[in-house]
């Protein structure tokens, strides 16, 4: 008898081992193009957020890409299918990479591009500033205008683990009449610490925009909106004209940021209009044939409803560069920041 | 679906047909257990892919058994790795964490026999979480069931010991990552652990389908010292909203010393 469970035991141990993965979990998703294709298309829409406020037929573009893939499809032919379809969405957020190829896609990013070769910081640091000092925040760097009573902020980044350095900067800048606070090729990082340095220079607690997440399969399906404020943080505010210098590049937390700011009485906006990316990005999504992507999961609406997704934030005075006007030393957008706070303010 | 766990369950539970029953000493245990997992996961929340889940066990357990009943408490830690086919660079990490608390009482078992049976009920809690890249993607699975047990001692000789442990959930608090695997409400109890690991739903078989099913041959080295080895297998479903599928298959070696 012994010998019976000893044997059933070693059988029933042994089936399991080795095939009960097959048995239970049905066969791996296939690696074909046409699947590869029809999972992307699937996922965003079960997922995306935008396609109403961005006025998307999703349908009509399956019905445009889909036939042109086949099994005959190339792994290149098929990038630049899923990659056309996917521009259509004009969302920063919306992404596809190739880790093993390195190829990577960000959706309408050309303009944002374009706005890298538009900005130059070193040319703000020589033909501007009287001292620039960088701090223990790698994102985070001040100066002080030549000549000029006026202080100078720059953040390539809304990523880091020590926000709370802007109070030091507010500290050292505060006696200046005004500050120049240049967000120009940033293009995001994380909304809590985009809050915590805008709360250095908080004029009080302001409703600033909404945001929901898709919830359901209908493109309308969401959840209940989540209010976002502004509030003060750190021992003092910077109170005084504070310009904001942005460009095509500004995007994601950076834009949070700058709506923040923007409810306040003593912010204003030079420059170029932002990217346009406000909802929270997605997971990172996986397809068998080994590309990763995300996409928007979120609908970020402004106290009066609108969705700036695409749109983007437009600045009081619009300025921007080309790559000429860098490539010949100077910054258009540096000097009329310069130039509105004497015009407006009487400060120089 | 239900005839392959059928099959499975069918095969696994056979011993307990050959049962004799036997005086069982009583006696209280406490062990410790390391071992290795080799399981398999197809989490829809988190891919369309089949994964393969390597890695570490640690198992830190009581348990006191006497003619009449058993008492275990046990607490399973594991992590490791999660790779798929598709490519190398989705290797994810993985933990595992679990706590099981259960009384048993002998029934079914006539003198003289070499096996005994127990039936009982458990509480339990099973948390599962995987992690791409530092949070770049993410799911969890965390259930909280009151089960039932059954477990058959089958002695086989003064110094070996043979036994076999069933549990089946039926009532679960389940908790699953949002419809888009993430929203304010879950970023919001990040910093509040107990919201995020009690915010979800009390259900059923019907959409949390979970049996584990535990072999462990103990031996007796003296009337202090037993070392015993364990093999685990498990299954969980959850069909609802993003499918879950997840093969256990662990073992364990270990020792218990006796009180």
């Amino acid at each position: 008898m012994r010998k019976i469970i000893v044997i059933q035991i070693i059988a029933c141990t042994s089936l399991l081992l080795s095939s009960c993965e097959e048995l239970i979990i049905e066969t791996d998703e296939k690696n074909t193009p046409q699947n590869n294709f029809q999972l992307l298309w699937e996922d965003l829409d079960k997922h995306y957020a935008l396609f109403v406020s961005k006025k998307v037929d999703w349908d009509s573009l399956h019905k445009v890409y889909r036939p042109q893939v086949t099994s005959n499809t190339t792994e290149q032919q098929l990038w630049v299918i899923m990659t056309k379809m996917l521009n259509h969405l004009n969302d920063g957020h919306t992404t596809l990479e190739n880790p093993e190829s390195q190829w990577s896609f960000e959706s309408g990013d050309s303009l944002n591009l374009l706005a890298e070769e538009e900005f130059d910081i070193d040319l703000v640091q020589d033909k501007y500033l009287e001292y620039y000092s960088h701090t223990t925040e790698p994102s985070m760097s001040y100066g002080k205008i030549k000549d000029k009573d006026i202080g100078y902020i720059y953040m390539n980044s809304m990523t880091g683990l020590y926000p709370s350095r802007i109070d030091e900067i507010v500290d050292a800048l505060q006696d200046h009449k005004a500050i120049i606070f240049d967000i120009r090729n940033n293009g995001g990082g994380e909304d809590d610490y985009a809050h915590r340095i805008a709360g250095a220079f908080a004029d009080g607690e302001h409703l600033v925009f909404t945001i929901q997440t898709r919830n359901g399969e209908n493109y309308s399906d969401f959840d209940e909106k989540v209010e976002v404020f502004t509030k003060r943080v750190g021992d003092q505010q910077y109170l005084k004209p504070v310009i904001i210098l942005t460009d095509r590049y500004v995007a994601s937390a950076a834009e949070t940021f700058l709506l923040d700011m923007l409810s306040f009485q003593h912010i204003r906006q030079v420059g170029d209009t932002t990217a346009g990316d406000f909802s929270n990005v997605s997971n990172t999504r996986f397809l068998p044939n080994g590309w990763i992507y995300k996409y928007s999961h979120q609908l970020v609406l402004l106290p009066d409803g609108k969705n700036m997704d695409g749109v983007g934030i437009h600045p009081e005075v619009y300025i921007k560069n080309t790559k000429s006007d860098i490539d010949t030393d100077t910054d258009l957008v540096m000097n009329k920041a310069i130039d509105y706070l004497w015009e407006e303010y009487g400060i120089k | 679906m239900l005839i392959r766990i059928a099959f499975i369950l069918a095969f696994t539970a056979s011993p307990s047909i050959y049962a004799q029953v036997n005086n069982v000493t009583k006696k209280h245990y406490i062990g410790l257990s390391a071992g290795y997992n080799f399981s398999a996961l197809n989490d829809h929340n988190f891919a369309p892919l089949l994964y393969y889940e390597r890695g570490k066990n640690y198992l830190l357990y009581y348990v006191g058994v006497s003619d009449k009943s058993i008492l275990s408490a046990d607490v399973n830690f594991s992590n490791g790795k999660l790779k798929t086919k598709a490519s190398r660079f989705f290797e994810s990490k993985y933990f595992k964490g679990e706590i099981d608390l259960s009384y048993l009482r002998s029934a079914f078992t006539s003198a003289n026999s070499s096996m005994v049976h127990y039936f009982g009920a458990g509480i339990h809690s099973y948390n599962h979480y995987i992690d791409y890249d530092d949070q770049e993607s993410f799911s969890f699975i965390m259930a909280h069931s009151i089960d039932f047990k059954y477990t058959a001692s089958y002695k086989l000789s003064t110094r070996n010991n043979l036994q076999l442990q069933i549990s089946l959930p039926f009532v679960v608090l389940l908790v699953r990552p949002p419809y888009n695997g993430y929203d304010e409400e879950l970023k919001e109890n990040r910093s509040n652990p107990f919201s995020l690991i009690t915010n979800g739903r009390v259900t059923s078989i019907n959409n949390y389908f979970a049996i584990s099913n535990q072999l462990i041959y103990s031996y007796s080295l003296s009337q202090r010292f037993d070392i015993n080895c364990k093999y685990k297998f498990g299954l969980v479903y959850a069909p609802i909203e993003e499918r879950l599928v997840h093969i256990h298959n662990e073992i364990f070696i270990g020792a218990s010393f006796i009180l």
